[in-house]
Parts: structure tokens; sequence; C-alpha cells
């Protein structure tokens, strides 16, 4: 798991090694060019037991700097070859590395000495000769300053670190989630004629993975059971419920527990029995509130006569080749929510070249970037204006329209429709 | 991951008339993010003791399939041991009831003074 809550256990390790206590662990560079400071700023830090190199100008310093790590300089502002002022800017220009802490000597009345050499980047100044315990405490506020310094930089390559733990566990999610996508997309029917009848359909979940399902199951000669699935919530919670309704209702017994024999008509052939079987084995508890809606139907090819029940899923629509729209059934009860579920089955014809379609709520609760859903009218006006289009075509339309809708962001619910069309 | 942003609990009105516990969600979307809110508010009203209850739906204009749940779940944990009745639902929301054959199961009212006063009978 991630934890960005590491302990910070190494960060007082560091501590301990540049403690205050121990400042031998310091090393400080002194730029100077007269050989009276030079000696008597050796004197006195090595008394204060720091480390000390002493260089005569500000080149020699910047040379220095480039191969030894020393991070606390005191530098002189008057000197030959790069003064103070031009050793602050050429440090500050460096890139990367860690931070150099300045302090820089000044004469007593020299204050544009001391403002060209704060502008230039020096972090503190010091009056020449330099009063050893003021000396003293601010070599000490230099090492807090680059103790700081110093933890700031290990807590940023930790969270550089976490971050790509962060980033590796969601590529690992996401990666997971396109293979359930592809898994549950396997499971839809490849569009394709029946004899007698076609089927095509459109299918976007609104994250990788959704609740809607549908299937068009060809049972006996001429007999084809269809269903079109909406699982409540979304994403993976609903999809597991999703597949396992798939996976029950594509079996070739459908095996549902009920009893087939007795009623005279297969379960498949009986969509208000299979309808309280599945009611019955999906109860909704208490720790999950997760239902399904649902159009399941029996279509004979020859006949074009359809029988299905719709529970609480959105009506379909029978559309005649001339474009006349029927909204079929006006709801029932979704599966799952409650005990009882009344039943009714819808009886219709498709004659030959209607189409009937079965739409989940994602495509009428589909949103504009102003939130005006696209709504039952439009999707009634749509089927009529495609009626005479083919219906790959058809959908093909339906899609950009869809997405022309949302204006460019993605969906919020699954969006899925199934057409059968009787030839 | 942050799907509960839209439901914080201070969305959720809940009021006392007469012995009837009204609650009202501010949510103009009452959606899967809202939803679970909404239960727990019921949760806590109904281990609080209260076993007369409104849910005024009056400030919602959208309700999806989640929300539907919660308002199911609210029915059933009052069960036998209370009164639950709904107010205010319209438009989209009212549709949903109908298409799912749920006005036909829960209490509908027009204003929460009808649904508490129904109730209270």
């Amino acid at each position: 798991m991630i934890d960005l809550q590491q302990s910070d256990s190494d960060d007082d390790a560091g501590l301990a090694l540049v403690a205050p206590d121990d400042p031998a662990a310091t090393h400080v560079l002194v730029a100077e060019d007269d050989p009276m400071m030079q000696q008597f700023m050796q004197v006195v830090l090595e008394g204060l037991g720091y480390r000390v190199t002493v260089v005569a100008d500000g080149r020699a310093a910047l040379a220095l700097l480039e191969r030894e790590p020393i991070n606390l300089v005191i530098t002189d502002f008057m000197m030959p070859h790069v003064d103070g002022a031009e050793f602050c800017r050429r440090v500050r220009a460096r890139r990367g590395g860690r931070y150099t802490y300045i302090i820089l000597l000044t004469g007593r009345q020299d204050s544009e000495a001391l403002i060209e050499g704060m502008e230039a980047g020096a972090d503190d100044f010091l009056n020449k000769p330099p009063d050893v315990h003021e000396l003293h405490v601010r070599l000490e506020a230099g090492e807090r300053v680059l103790r700081l310094e110093r933890q700031l930089e290990r807590r940023n390559r930790k969270l550089i670190a976490a971050n790509e733990r962060l980033r590796q566990a969601y590529r690992l999610i996401e990666r997971d989630l396109e293979a359930a996508a592809l898994a549950q997309r396997r499971l839809l029917p490849p569009p394709r004629d029946l004899g007698g009848l076609r089927f095509d359909w459109l299918f976007v979940p609104s994250s990788h993975v959704g609740g809607d399902t549908h299937n068009v199951l060809p049972r006996v000669a001429g007999r084809t059971a269809f269903f079109q699935i909406d699982v409540s919530g979304h994403g993976v919670p609903a999809a597991l419920l999703s597949v396992t309704l798939q996976r029950l209702l594509a079996a070739d017994s459908l095996d549902l527990g009920g009893d087939a024999a007795a009623a005279g008509r297969a379960l498949w052939d009986d969509p208000c029995r299979l309808l309280a079987e599945l009611n019955r084995r999906f109860q909704t508890t208490d720790d999950d509130s997760t239902y399904f809606t649902m159009v399941y139907g029996v279509v004979d090819h020859a006949t074009g006569e359809v029988v299905l029940t719709q529970a609480g899923h959105p009506s379909p629509l029978l559309v005649s080749p001339e474009g006349a729209v029927q909204v079929i059934g006006t709801g029932g009860l979704p599966v799952g929510l409650l005990p009882d579920i009344a039943c009714e089955e819808l009886r219709f014809r498709l004659e030959p070249g209607a189409r009937l379609l079965l739409h989940s709520d994602g495509v009428v609760e589909c949103t504009d970037p102003l939130g005006v859903l696209f709504g039952e009218e439009r999707l009634m006006a749509f089927a009529a204006e495609t009626a005479s289009l083919k219906l790959e075509r058809a959908l093909g339309d339906l899609a950009e329209r869809l997405k022309t809708w949302r204006g460019g962001s993605g969906y919020d619910d699954d969006v899925s429709v199934l057409v059968l069309e009787k030839s | 991951m942050r799907e509960n942003v839209g439901a914080a609990p201070d969305l959720i009105d809940t009021r006392t008339e007469d012995g009837v516990r009204i609650v009202s969600p501010r949510i103009k979307r009452l959606d899967a993010a809202a939803a679970p809110a909404v239960k727990a508010a019921f949760t806590r009203e109904i281990e609080a003791g209260h076993t007369r209850l409104v849910l005024d739906l009056g400030q919602v204009d959208f309700m999806d399939s989640s929300a539907l749940g919660a308002v199911v779940s609210c029915l059933k944990a009052i069960g036998g041991r209370g009164d639950f009745a709904v107010s205010g639902a319209k438009g989209a929301v009212m549709k949903l009831f109908q298409l799912t054959r749920l006005d036909r199961v829960l209490k509908l009212h027009d204003t929460v003074e009808a649904a508490a006063a129904a109730i209270r009978a």
C-alpha cells in the first residue's frame, strides 16, 4: 500500500550529523584577500570548532565550490578578480545542487556595499573586524537555514517517490480496469442477421466498466430472447452484478431454479416468470442496495410478434419503417428493490422493416453543458428521422449526436442502445 | 475519490413539525454522490427514535438510480415500525417514480404539510 506518512526518522539522523554541538562537521569557506583578516578568521573559526578553508578572492572561492561540497561561505566585499557581490551573483546563478549560505564582510560604514551585496544574493552580513560572538551566532543562524533546506530537500525527494508509487498504482488500476472493460464488452453479442431479424447496438460505459449490458439470444428456431439491463450505480460494483446477470441470462439452459416444466413455457420464453425469479434472487439488502432495471422480451422472427416485460427500465420505442414512433409500456418496478414485483406482459407486432429500440436512462438523461437533458422526445425524433437509414448508420449518427450534445465531456452514466429490426 | 463532496450532511435540513420529522435535502441533483448522505440522514433519524418521517424532495430537480435505491431503503428501514411519506416530487423526479412504479408504493404528496398531515392521521 502507499503510505505518504512515512516516518521522518532519517531526517532526524541527518540532523544529528550537523547538530550544533558537533560543528566540526561543518566546513566553512572564507574568501578574503587581507592576510591579517585571513589569519584572524582561520584562528577564530577553528576555535569555534569549524573546519576552515581560506582563499584569497572570489574566483578561487567559486573554483573551490565546484570541487567541494561546502555550503557555508564568509566572503569579503572588496577583493581582486571576482569581488564579494559578483561572487554572490555567480553562486546564485548556479543551477542545481544544494543551497549556499553566504555571509558578507563589509566595512562598518559601508552601507552601499551592504545593499549591493544583499541584492546580489548574500544571506547575511558582518562588519569588519567581526566580533567573535556575533560571528558565532550568525554562523549558527546560517547552519539552521541549511539544515532546514536539507530537510525540505529530503521531504521533497520522499514526495517525489510517493508520487511515483501513486502513479504506478494508478497505472496498475487503469490497466486492470481496461482489461475488465474489454472482458465486459466481449460479453456483448456481435451485431448480426439472425434470419428475419437483425440487431445492432451502441454501448459507451461512463467509466471503464459499467452497469449496462444487453444481449440477443436465439433460443429455438425462429425465436429469440433479448434483454437490456441497467444496474444502479456506476463503475465496478455495478459492473460485477451486470456481468453476473449477463452470464446467467446468456447461459444456454437458463437454469434459474424455476419450475420450467410445470408452467409449460420455458423460463426464457416467459418474461414475467423470469422477472419474478430474478427479483427473488437479487433482492437488495441493508449492505447492498444495488438493483437493476431491465427490459426482457422474446421475438418471433416469422410473425414479428414480441412479448416483453419492462422492469423500471425506460420504455422501448417501436419505430415503423415510415418513421412513426410508438412508446411501448409505461414502466414497472425495478428488479430487486421490493420483494413483490407485479409484472405486465406487453405484446405487439414488429412489422417488416420496423425497429424496436431499447435504451438505458443514460441516453435520455445525457446532459448538455448547461445541464439540459437529451430527453425522450429528442430520442423519439431521432428514431423517426433515421428510420429509413441503415441500422448501423442510424446508430453511428446517434453516437455522434449524443457526443455533440455532451459538448466534449465524458458521460455521467452508461449509454447503451439495442435495436432489433425485422427484415 | 471525493465522491461525497456534494453530499455534506449540512446540505440536508431536518426539522420536526407536530411529531413528524421532516428531512429536506437541499440538493438539486440527487445522484450517486448525494444518495449515501440522504440514506445516512434517515438512518440517524430512525436511530434517534423518530418513526414518522417525511422526505421532502421539493428542492430536488433530478434523481438517479442510486438515489432511488436510497429512497426505497429509507422506506424499508422504517418498515412497519412507523410511517414514511414523500413530498414535493415533480418533473424528472416524479417521472422516475412513475417509470419505476414507486408512485404506487410510496405515499406521495405535493407539499410537506400534506405529507406530514397524512402520516400524522
